[in-house]
């Protein structure tokens, strides 16, 4: 193989960072749902021929990642002799491409003349695809029960639109005009990529571009290995539960990663997990093989952008049949397992690195969806937005407030003012949660309390599945306050649940309350001025500054007693020591 | 007379135009970072500007953003609608570094015991859902006032579709706290998404006590100085504004500093002929691109300082912190990198012998033979040359690579990285850099410009005269811009001109306050010009394009017209039209106050020659050549106007340096503006 220079190698990964932001920028300005332009519920990147990343944007990290595993299945389906130029393929078979049925990859292949050079590949959320229920499926007992598969149809064939395919989208969906607009967007941030990926290697030539591209990937591989070489060798195991499986309301779903670091691996293993369950909870292996890698590339190569390479020293085993490890035709529709899974990991790793890893965040996404039928236009309406939560505390600082968890660092909120114009509904409050971050040394984040209250005949949705068990703190850190739904507050009917899927009667109200971090440390470590700000600031109660930290500020002047901060902190002591706090 | 003062971090930039001797007077001071009105004074003085003579006084400054960027700007408090004390604290709740668990926001403008709620609610439609509390309002405005603070950003839900529980508010506190400075979302925004508003008005709140008693002590000194000309300031949206109008609305001077040079890029590229352009606005920080297309400067109706959103149309300027000082760095996987981290002035480059010991961007640039140690900012600092090839070659060992391909390697991949910036602004935002001119300046922007046309196919760069002073000197050429918008949202069909009626009675009410407004400055009807542009859409999507319109009163003869201009905007952004329906969005119409077009002095004519120029040559190492190749040296201040220079060349001048490569060609313009064809020769 012939050499390039290393500052010719730097030039083409510039090259192809821009081009997956403009796809990126392309797809949120063209598209037609709020999930995409406002939440930014998709996934994107790059890819070789041999289907590894290159590039990618900002969106949902476990999208992307995923999408690693998608296109190597659609090559094995297709094969290579029947992927053309203005090929544009589409695909949502849960096994393959790691995700629900209506998250749907698009992928086009991109040539330079008549060579196969690489891939584009973006994962968006559709509003329906004629699963059994309106919005989102929340009990199913099979796939065939979750919407319409497409396993690899060609939306474009050879640059040519399949009218038949989008006919068999149209009449399957109860949303098809937002449907096919945002495929439109999908198709044109696609189109986009391949154009710009063509464009840098008729510019550098083949041999080069190729070239580049080992020397890019073998330099991710060098920076996560350097970092690897930095971590703590040894074998540890975590548990964790998740709510329930949807259909078995009262059972715990247990999850356990046990997590080997050696010279040159590091290796996840899911054995001893729960076996597959009898609702949609069970996980697509590329989802299993995705979230992993989050982690890995989040404990040693979090600062520079992700390609294939810095992934190569991970290795995950999820045995077939097991919750990690979906198989035909188990239902797989509720990905939450897939947003839980990663403090699982981190949990099992925090033994090993006190002083890097992070408590518990308020560990969900707390996703609250409306659907219903507008009342002035009688068409379907589905509204959605994702619930931050608060960030674990670690050894150098507390948690952050109310920030999206891990799995979707680039989603964002749905703004009240969009959410009230778009669905008719009223956001009664929007705001943090007071004394929900997990006490501690440092403490952990707020999470956030949101209320709806429906002003038609309406159903609500809640994607929550962490809301039975307390976000785990650190090195004597206590439990962040865990996230919940109240159905109905302050009536007769009021509720506590977690995952519903609810008919709303005008004037019904729901409660969404996000998770807090945990905490890291003994709260009675903690500076009393901080303290102090953190009651300035209501992010915790004068109560909670007492009975927890054991600080005492004095009424009179609303700054800290110290004499009387001394006495309760001595009483206090000491605490019981644990070092990851949990349930 | 005509005078603009450019106040940035480090220096005071200041041009003094004499039209009645067509002379052009070019002076650097100091910024008075505690006194910055002083500066510019002083200022005055060493360009000998006669105040009593200047008609225009042009200001741009920088004094907002670096409240901003240093967090020193006021202690603001927020009072919003009860049950959204934390829309501003929570933001969007995302976050760039994707796989960072650790992230923390930037450091917010206003703690959350400064936010304050109130019961009132709007609905969507500006429908009133409950009353606003008067007496609540009354007890939070009594606390802000115990609180001692310096402004208030007003921001209620809707408030978009309806201001009047904010100017409710502002009544309020106006008779509670009276010397407290207010500002309210709606004032100056009209488009939903809470936080992005009330970070919008936080912004202003938080610049405003800073630049209203700067502007008011300049105002009164120039004013005892026996200034009578306009005092005039840049604006973050293009043009210029009055003073009154900055001190009632500071967050139009976020970009005032930049948008100098933006703006006068569009002037001079009309004056020279280049309507489509690149600028490229390097200093010793920071890049800043931005892109004029047709003679318009190309706008965002959203943008972010340091995560923060400003939702008001905005020039589109992208900053990338690449500049010279800019630090040269081995990675953990054994691959050179370039910044971001910077060496800034102080301790500065290894060859400035200030105690720097990491190579920068001038480093290199020296070490490959670019630079003259003997003549860098005509001679006022005398590099080493020996220390930055010391410092390189450590770096080279740690490479494997020889010193020289480390150091043209630094330079080609900060080009690189600068060429990329161009990308953002151009072809990820559907322009073809082919079909633009690059217009280099700041101190190292003709430096690196001819490399990065090359890299992205820009056929040419333009170096304007005073590169080093340029956003000073796009000021003297602006125009006086109010803008104006009110969201309309309405389907467009060539077969329903009747929603053409309340289209034009809305344009007809902004073509009035338009005027008033341009009355109010003392513009008589001739030197009045009103565009108008409307935010189209295809119906179902979010995201609007801008399209101009043919004036601001529609017949329906114009409608497909409108409606084909959209599709192809559409799709040379996006690369597709559809058949969908088209809906009008925001209706947008700019009103200019003409200023005379001030006469530039030209240069004197001589032929193609440019011997007399000359200074001799100097060998400088090429990237990937293995050997060094002779660039002949010119001197700016001797060339003429005619004059031509085949490259590889490089004109030096006090305080900047030009290269041109091997194949380019220069020649001189008229006004001295230096043309390189990148190419030319091959």
């Amino acid at each position: 193989m012939s050499q390039v220079d290393a500052v010719t190698i730097e030039v083409i990964n510039n090259y192809l960072q821009s081009a997956a932001r403009e796809m990126n920028r392309n797809l949120i300005r063209t598209s037609y749902s709020t999930i995409i332009y406002e939440v930014h519920d998709f996934g994107l990147g790059i890819y070789d021929r041999h289907c590894r990343m290159l590039a990618e944007a900002p969106g949902i990290a476990l999208f992307t990642r995923g999408n690693d595993y998608a296109l190597k299945k659609m090559i094995e389906h297709l094969g290579y002799d029947n992927i053309y130029p203005g090929d544009l393929i589409l695909l949502n078979y849960p096994y393959w491409s790691s995700a629900h049925v209506l998250d749907v990859l698009a992928a086009s292949p991109i040539f330079a003349g008549d060579d196969l050079v690489g891939f584009t590949a973006v994962k968006v959320h559709w509003l329906d695809l004629g699963q059994k229920d309106p919005g989102y499926v929340l009990d199913s007992t099979d796939m065939y029960q979750e919407g319409l598969v497409m396993p690899c149809l060609k939306i474009y064939e050879k640059g040519v639109r399949n009218k038949a395919v989008e006919d068999l989208i149209r009449f399957n969906s109860r949303m098809a005009s937002h449907v096919l607009g945002d495929m439109n967007a999908q198709v044109s941030s696609c189109r986009t990529g391949e154009k710009r990926v063509a464009e840098l290697v008729e510019k550098f030539g083949l041999e080069t571009f190729e070239t580049a591209v080992e020397a890019i990937l073998d330099h991710g591989e060098r920076l996560a290995r350097a970092r690897l070489a930095k971590l703590p060798k040894g074998t540890w195991s975590a548990e964790d539960w998740v709510d329930d499986d949807g259909i078995n309301k009262d059972d715990l779903v247990k999850l356990k990663a046990t997590v080997t670091i050696t010279d040159d691996e590091m290796i996840v293993d899911w054995t001893g997990s729960s076996p597959a369950v009898e609702g949609p909870l069970n996980l697509p292996i590329g989802l299993t093989v995705g979230l992993c890698g989050l982690i890995f590339k989040g404990i040693t190569t979090p600062d520079t952008p992700a390609n294939e390479g810095n992934f190569r020293p991970l290795k995950v085993i999820a045995p077939k049949g097991e919750v990690m490890h979906a198989e035909p035709p188990q239902p797989t529709f509720a990905l939450w397992i897939a947003l839980l899974a990663p403090e699982v990991i981190t949990k099992a790793l925090a033994q090993a690195m006190p002083d890097t890893i992070p408590a518990c965040s308020g560990g969900d996404v707390f996703t609250v969806m409306g659907v219903g039928t507008h009342p002035e236009s009688g068409a379907m309406w589905v509204e959605a937005t994702n619930e931050c939560v608060g960030f674990g505390a670690h050894a150098g600082a507390d948690g952050e407030n109310g920030i999206m968890h891990m799995t979707q660092p680039g989603s964002r909120n749905n703004p009240v003012e969009v959410l009230e114009t778009k669905a008719p509904w009223i956001i009664e409050n929007y705001c943090l949660r007071q004394d929900s971050g997990g006490p501690g040394q440092h403490r952990g984040g707020l999470g956030i309390t949101r209320t709806y209250k429906f002003l038609t005949d309406a159903s609500v949705l809640t994607l929550v599945k962490k809301t039975k068990t307390r976000p785990w703190g650190m090195e004597g850190g206590e439990t962040g306050e865990n996230g919940h739904v109240i159905l109905w507050p302050e009536t007769e009917r009021e509720t506590f649940t977690g995952m519903i899927y609810e008919p709303m009667k005008p004037g019904d109200r729901l409660v969404n309350n996000s998770g807090g971090g945990g905490g890291w440390g003994d709260p009675l470590q903690r500076d009393p001025e901080a303290v102090l700000r953190d009651v300035q600031n209501e992010y915790i109660s004068s109560a909670s500054a007492r009975d927890h930290y054991g600080v005492v500020i004095s009424p009179e002047t609303g700054r800290v007693d110290e004499a009387a901060t001394l006495a309760l902190r001595a009483s206090q002591a000491p605490q019981e020591q644990r070092k990851v706090s949990s349930l | 007379m005509r005078v603009a003062v450019d106040v940035g971090g480090t220096f005071t930039d200041v041009i003094v135009l004499d039209e009645t001797r067509g002379s052009l007077r070019f002076e650097k001071v100091e910024t008075v970072p505690t006194d910055p009105a002083r500066g510019v004074l002083s200022g005055f003085d060493k360009a000998e500007a006669d105040i009593n003579a200047i008609r225009y006084f042009v200001h741009g400054t920088t004094l907002a953003l670096n409240a901003l960027l240093t967090r020193t700007g006021a202690r603001v408090a927020i009072v919003t609608t009860r049950g959204f004390r934390d829309v501003y604290e929570l933001g969007r709740n995302d976050r760039e570094p994707m796989y960072d668990f650790k992230y923390r926001k930037p450091e917010s403008l206003v703690p959350r015991s400064h936010v304050f709620e109130v019961d009132q609610r709007m609905g969507f439609q500006g429908q009133e859902l409950s009353a606003f509390n008067e007496a609540q309002a009354r007890e939070v405005a009594q606390q802000i006032a115990a609180l001692d603070l310096d402004a208030v950003a007003v921001c209620f839900l809707h408030a978009y579709a309806n201001p009047a529980h904010e100017q409710r508010m502002r009544d309020v506190l106006a008779e509670v706290c009276p010397g407290l400075s207010v500002t309210l979302s709606s004032d100056l925004s009209r488009e939903y998404r809470e936080y992005e508003r009330t970070s919008t008005a936080v912004i202003d709140a938080y610049v405003k006590p800073i630049t209203r008693s700067y502007l008011e002590k300049l105002d009164d000194k120039l004013a005892e100085s026996g200034l009578q000309g306009n005092f005039l300031l840049t604006r973050s949206g293009g043009g210029a504004m009055t003073v009154e109008t900055a001190k009632h609305q500071p967050v139009q001077l976020i970009l005032s500093g930049p948008a100098g040079g933006v703006i006068g890029s569009a002037v001079f590229g009309e004056l020279t002929g280049h309507k489509n352009l690149i600028t490229f606005d390097m200093g010793g920080t920071s890049l800043d691109v931005s892109l004029i297309a047709g003679g318009e400067i190309h706008m965002e109706s959203q943008q972010r300082f340091q995560g923060l959103p400003i939702s008001i149309p905005t020039i589109d300027i992208h900053t990338l912190g690449t500049g010279g000082g800019s630090i040269a760095w081995v990675d953990d996987g054994g691959h050179l990198q370039v910044g971001p981290q910077s060496a800034g002035a102080d301790p500065g480059p290894v060859c400035y012998d200030k105690g720097g010991s990491q190579v920068t961007f001038t480093d290199a640039a020296l070490a490959v033979g670019y630079l003259d140690p003997a003549n860098f900012l005509g001679g006022d600092i005398q590099l080493n040359a020996d220390h930055a090839r010391q410092a390189i070659a450590s770096l080279a060992e740690q490479l494997g690579m020889s010193a020289d391909e480390t150091a043209a390697g630094i330079l080609r991949i900060s080009e690189a990285k600068m060429a990329g910036a161009v990308r953002v602004i151009s072809v990820e935002r559907g322009f073809h850099p082919g079909d633009f001119t690059l217009l280099a300046f700041g101190g190292g922007g003709a430096f690196v410009g001819a490399a990065v046309a090359r890299e992205l196919g820009l056929p040419r760069v333009v170096v304007p005269p005073g590169q080093s002073n340029f956003s000073a000197f796009g000021m003297l050429m602006i125009d006086l811009v109010h803008d104006f918008s009110q969201t309309h949202v309405t389907a467009l069909e060539p077969d329903q001109p009747q929603s053409l009626e309340a289209i034009n009675a809305i344009y007809a009410d902004l073509h009035a306050a338009g005027n008033a407004a341009l009355d109010e400055d003392g513009f008589s009807d001739d030197r009045k010009v009103f565009q108008a542009q409307a935010e189209l859409r295809y119906q179902g999507q979010e995201h609007t394009v801008n399209v101009g319109l043919p004036g601001t009163v529609l017949q329906a003869d114009d409608i497909a017209t409108i409606i084909a201009s959209f599709g192809e905007a559409h799709r040379a952004q996006y690369g597709h039209a559809m058949d969908d329906k088209v809906e009008v969005v925001t209706l947008r119409l700019r009103a200019l106050g003409l200023l005379p077009r001030p006469e530039i002095p030209r240069l004197e004519k001589g032929d193609a020659n440019p011997e007399s120029a000359h200074k001799g040559a100097r060998p400088v190492y090429q990237y990937g050549q293995g050997e060094s190749a002779d660039y002949q040296i010119y001197d700016r201040e001797r060339l003429l106007w005619g004059n031509e220079i085949e490259g590889p060349a490089i004109v030096e001048e006090r305080t900047a340096t030009t290269v041109i490569h091997a194949g380019d060609r220069l020649g001189v313009g008229e006004f001295g503006e230096l043309i390189i064809k990148i190419g030319a020769q091959s």
